[in-house]
């Protein structure tokens, strides 16, 4: 299965309640300056603290936000399609 | 400081001070042409050491503003904009896009991409209601956010091509996002259709985690506290008699409630 992992230079910030992911220069080729997320979103993007799978993202949901498994691991699906597609998550080669 | 070394490969002609909204800034030009356009705000000139200067860098970043990769003393104007930016963040300042001007005491800005109408509305309002108004600036301006959370907005010299300008701000009392469409429609929106909008207009490199963070602080305390609309419009004056009329009633009745 694919690893992935959060771009460097990817900054998720909460204004009012609502949350932006928004990269530094750095990142700024690769992914929008500023986009809005969920708070579902936000909560998946807190648990990238370093290469992750599907399934371990799923299981660290499970554990830190108290989702049931099946919903858990479809979310994560769902969020590394999107994140991946505007550039903030950076799929990894295992080869 | 930008390095010491960085400036000595970079021929710096001249280092002014300039003062924009309450921060002293050296500003490092590298052609001696470019004070002219901080006139209003030089404190001192022929300074030594300075705070920012326009890159080699920057400028191969930017070949539309520097077409074959030359500088103009209006192309590095330019480009020192999102500099003193990035220099005002850590004192609670940051430059955003957008027309203000003083209304009933406080400060209004209208917001939006280029192109949308911000000039336009700002010429209605000039000519419908130019004995209420007063213009902070046609383009851009200072967001200042106080320890009391209170911002305000301060002129700055980045006007804009028309050069509209003042040298008085105000506290802010609100934002109106534009957008064009094809009936006039205004309303109050909240931060779930606000802050991205809003976050998008403050001008800055954005080079690091705490800039942006800064900017995210600002922005906290205008989108928590102030109104923000949202005025979709034809661009006619009749958008700007709409603004004008639902902003009064706003105000009047956020008066009776106090």
């Amino acid at each position: 299965m694919n690893a992935f992992r959060a771009r460097e230079g990817v900054e998720l910030v909460e204004i009012c309640g609502e949350y932006l992911l928004v990269a530094t220069k750095d990142a700024r080729e690769a992914c929008p300056f500023a986009t809005q997320i969920n708070k579902a979103a936000a909560d998946y993007w807190k648990l990238l603290d370093g290469p992750c799978t599907i399934q371990t993202l799923a299981d660290k949901a499970v554990e830190k936000l108290g989702t049931d498994a099946k919903s858990s691991f479809l979310s994560a699906l769902m969020f590394v399609s999107k994140m991946s597609k505007t550039g903030y998550i950076v799929m990894e080669d295992r080869g | 400081m930008r390095p010491f070394s960085l400036m000595m490969e970079t021929k710096i002609e001249k280092i002014i001070e300039v003062r924009v909204s309450g921060i002293d800034m050296r500003v490092g030009l590298r052609l001696a042409d470019t004070a002219k356009f901080f006139r209003d705000y030089v404190v001192r000139e022929d300074c030594e050491g300075c705070d920012f200067f326009v890159s080699d860098e920057e400028v191969k970043l930017y070949p539309l503003i520097c077409p074959d990769g030359v500088l103009t003393p209006g192309a590095e104007f330019y480009m020192l904009m999102a500099r003193a930016s990035s220099f005002m963040l850590k004192y609670g300042r940051a430059l955003f896009h957008g027309v203000s001007f003083l209304w009933r005491g406080r400060a209004w800005i209208i917001t939006a991409m280029s192109g949308v109408g911000k000039t336009t509305q700002l010429r209605h309002w000039q000519k419908l209601y130019g004995d209420e108004i007063a213009v902070i600036n046609g383009d851009k301006c200072v967001m200042r956010l106080e320890k009391d959370g209170r911002v305000f907005v301060d002129p700055c010299p980045w006007t804009g091509k028309e050069g509209d300008s003042g040298f008085t701000g105000g506290e802010l009392a609100g934002i109106i996002c534009l957008e064009q469409a094809a009936e006039d429609h205004i309303e109050r929106i909240f931060p779930r259709d606000s802050v991205a909008r809003i976050f998008q207009q403050f001008l800055f490199l954005a080079e690091s985690a705490p800039d942006i963070r800064s900017a995210a602080r600002i922005e906290e305390s205008i989108v928590g506290r102030l109104p923000v609309w949202l005025l979709k419009n034809l661009g006619g004056e009749a958008s700007a008699i709409l603004t004008h009329d639902t902003l009064t009633s706003y105000e009047e009745a956020d008066h009776e409630r106090i």
